[in-house]
């Protein structure tokens, strides 16, 4: 369907083209079935990469026991949209580029993405993306995260995270006395 | 009165108290054109009304645009634009649309609840809410009401109230007696229907578990299979708080809990956070001097209220040694988070030039330079001790420069002393007479003397002078100043009579070391006309502002003839020729000098 977009350059509708053709079978842990575009999981997951060059893909799925199939979905999603979703070559370059300066701010289909995700979802997906290597889409899942605890007070960030204050009084105290000392550069 | 605006135009109205005579006027000052706008009928008082100011509506009009919002990809100008009214009358939300080249309004009205309070306008809707459950919502461009109520009990409490953001087009339930973020549904339009759009209440998952009192209270069987951040592994918690882009944040969840606490405390996160965020400082408080001898002491300072979490008392000037009563500190200059102050008593010879930092209450004393230099009339700059170029070193109690400029006789001398030396470096330039100061830019000092336009420059950093003269006849300069272009070259502007700015550029390949050479690149002739303003203002002039932007920018003051004196302030983009009206007038405010702290990586000694 976006193979129209790339049609100005050759190089691009080649690769989708052989993206069609060439497809890996995903196995989460509870024995679900997902197909990804072989080019796209080569290119995002560093462990799928991996497997696909040292031939340990299975064709009637390879197991990926670590992660259930609400997260696996979520991970060929992406991996699809993200092969959609080049347009130029610009893009690449700058895919490539994203190693030596991370935290790329998302794009817009990225930021949507991880946007209609749950709570749970999310966490589960940062999780599928540590395991299988996929460094754009953790950083994408980070920020996404990160953004929830922007601005937020401690107290916020604690309601919205579930995360129990193990800091007695004093130790509070002492931070916040010492915060000053933080700001201080030497 | 102006009600809205959009692009080069401008909604105003006008209005007497009883509502006889209303008037709607829609107008672009850039080409003094105007255009009444027929009143809707019935006739809508324009003061309480929501007016909006929309683009022509991509083509033909409104039925068309389904999901388009306001945002339509429309053009405006004079002749495509519309109008969005929308007012409360007899029980009934109405609204109505004016689309430029037609003579009526579009009208429609939905029956509004006895009680109604607007939410706010995003994503092309504007919303209201009966301060129960439910919502109401307009899509401003094609008129067309829907209402729909928020199905969940838990949202009916009228004690809460709806908020939206705007970017996510969120409905936000606050309980306002403790002003807590109770919850957060998310309003998603539910697919384009044949009937329309609807609107269905999404509850978002992770911003429904928001507090967990909510839970307790309403839901306690929320998020059965609890997956908890901190379940996840410390890499990425720590790329989590990597993205955060203030270092407040990242402290602010440095004090959520201990392990995260422990996560920033590992040596390397501070390092990678500067990586990527690079030393972003943050104000944290301003000083300013107190005028008047009547108040001796030391200067004022201001908590920055972005730093509240760090204690006022950490910028307290009061460790500084106080000489006399009469004795006064001021403040020269501020770096990064150390202060340059001097303290001079008239009557006696005693001068006194320290640096200090306010937030761990050290100062130095610098060593007065032989022979003196007046403190206060000298200009005197903190710069950090940097071994090559300008940029990229600290600033710290231990690494600094302090710059003296000043003007004896016929010559500017500057003086520069380093921490941790005991002398002072120093180098001076033969000048005309009555030599000006322009200002400072792009690392270099700049000042203008003489008939013939000499302009010496000082390299801050180098303490190397230069000196040229501006080609051309200058004799009649009103002002000087410098601005620096996006890519950081620097301009001189000459504001010469005849409201005629001279921009004078440095000339490539001068010959290297040879004497530089400036060439005039432009000139602009300011008139009322290039400024989009009407022709009986005929004077212009360069504020004393220095432009702090990147662009190129000069700021121009206009006095209107006669009996009415106008006085504005217009910013001017030398570059692209915009022009832009400023706010509030030209005052030589008290001068406020920052102190400008950044992460540290004390912050490591201190997380642990």
């Amino acid at each position: 369907m976006e193979v129209d977009k790339g049609k100005g350059e050759a190089e691009e509708t080649r690769k989708v083209a052989e993206a069609d053709r060439d497809t890996v079978t995903l196995k989460s842990s509870d024995g679900k079935l997902f197909e990804v575009s072989k080019e796209a999981a080569a290119r995002l997951s560093t462990v799928l990469a991996g497997m696909i060059a040292g031939g340990s893909i299975d064709d009637n799925g390879t197991d990926l026991k670590q992660i259930g199939s609400e997260a696996l979905e979520n991970v060929v999603d992406y991996c699809n949209k993200h092969a959609n979703s080049i347009p130029s070559a610009a893009l690449i370059s700058s895919s490539i580029s994203f190693n030596t300066a991370p935290f790329k701010e998302p794009e817009e289909w990225e930021r949507k993405f991880v946007d209609r995700l749950s709570h749970d979802a999310l966490f589960d997906l940062v999780e599928a993306a540590n395991f299988l290597g996929m460094e754009r889409l953790l950083d994408v899942t980070c920020h996404k995260i990160s953004e929830m605890m922007k601005g937020k007070s401690p107290d916020q960030i604690r309601e919205v995270f579930n995360i129990k204050n193990d800091y007695t009084k004093e130790e509070l105290e002492e931070i916040r006395q010492e915060l000053a000392w933080a700001f201080y550069d030497d | 009165m102006i009600k809205d605006s959009r692009e080069s135009l401008l909604l105003i109205y006008r209005e007497n108290w009883n509502g006889q005579h209303r008037d709607l006027i829609i107008c672009k000052p850039l080409t003094r054109r105007q255009k009444v706008i027929s009143p809707p009928k019935p006739s809508v008082s324009y003061w309480d009304a929501i007016a909006v100011l929309l683009d022509g509506g991509g083509g033909d009009g409104l039925e068309k645009g389904g999901g388009g919002g306001g945002d339509g990809d429309g053009v405006i100008s004079m002749a495509s634009f519309r109008v969005f009214l929308c007012s409360y009358e007899g029980g009934r939300i109405n609204a109505c649309m004016f689309t430029s080249g037609s003579s009526s309004w579009c009208n429609t009205s939905i029956h509004m609840p006895p009680r109604l309070f607007p939410i706010g306008f995003a994503a092309g809707r504007r919303y209201w809410h009966d301060g129960e459950k439910m919502v109401i919502a307009l899509d401003q461009s094609t008129l067309k009401f829907s209402s729909f109520m928020l199905s969940d009990d838990k949202y009916s409490d009228t004690s809460m109230r709806y908020g939206l953001d705007m970017e996510m087009m969120d409905a936000v339930v606050v309980d306002y007696k403790t002003k807590a973020v109770l919850a957060e549904v998310a309003i998603a339009v539910k697919g384009t229907s044949p009937l329309g759009d609807q609107l269905m209440e999404v509850p978002r998952a992770p911003k429904s578990q928001l507090l967990s009192e909510f839970n307790k209270m309403y839901s306690p069987a929320m998020g059965s299979h609890d997956v908890l951040l901190l379940d996840l592994p410390d890499d990425i918690l720590e790329l989590i708080l990597l993205s955060l882009h203030s270092p407040l944040w990242v402290l602010w969840a440095a004090s959520t809990c201990k392990r995260w606490r422990r996560i920033i405390s590992t040596t390397g996160f501070i390092r990678r956070f500067r990586a990527i965020h690079g030393r972003r400082p943050i104000v944290a408080c301003s000083y300013y001097n107190r005028h008047g001898i009547l108040c001796p002491g030391h200067p004022h300072f201001q908590p920055s209220p972005y730093a509240a979490v760090v204690n006022a008392r950490h910028f307290s000037l009061n460790f500084v040694p106080a000489r006399s009563d009469e004795s006064r500190w001021t403040i020269k200059d501020s770096h990064g988070s150390l202060l340059l102050l001097y303290s001079e008593e008239p009557m006696s010879r005693h001068r006194d030039l320290i640096v200090c930092e306010p937030l761990t209450r050290r100062h130095v004393v610098i060593p007065p330079p032989k022979p003196l230099v007046f403190y206060g009339s000298a200009i005197a700059v903190l710069l950090a001790a940097d071994d090559e170029q300008g940029g990229g070193s600290s600033i710290g109690m231990s690494s600094f420069r302090v710059l003296l400029c000043s003007q004896e006789g016929v010559r500017i001398r500057a003086c520069m002393f380093t921490s941790g030396s005991f002398y002072w470096r120093e180098r001076s330039i033969p000048m005309p007479p009555k030599m000006l100061p322009i200002g400072f830019a792009g690392g270099r000092r700049y000042w203008h003397g003489g008939e013939k336009m000499m302009v010496v420059a000082l390299d801050q950093s180098t303490l190397k002078f230069s000196s040229f003269v501006l080609p051309g006849d200058n004799k009649d300069r009103r002002k000087v100043s410098l601005t620096i272009d996006r890519d950081g070259k620097v301009r001189i502007v000459v504001d010469g009579q005849g409201n005629i700015l001279k921009i004078f550029v440095t000339q490539k390949g001068g010959g290297g070391k040879g004497a530089e050479e400036w060439a005039l690149e432009r000139t602009i002739h300011v008139s009322a006309a290039m400024l989009g303003l009407p022709p009986q203002l005929q004077f212009f002039y360069l504020t004393w502002d220095q432009p702090e932007d990147a662009g190129m920018v000069v700021r121009i003051r206009g006095y209107g003839g006669g009996a009415s004196r106008i006085m504005m302030r217009l910013h001017l983009d030398m570059e692209t020729m915009e022009v832009e009206r400023l706010p509030g007038r030209d005052m030589d405010y008290m001068k406020v000098i920052p102190i400008r702290v950044s992460m540290a990586s004390k912050v490591a000694c201190l997380y642990q």
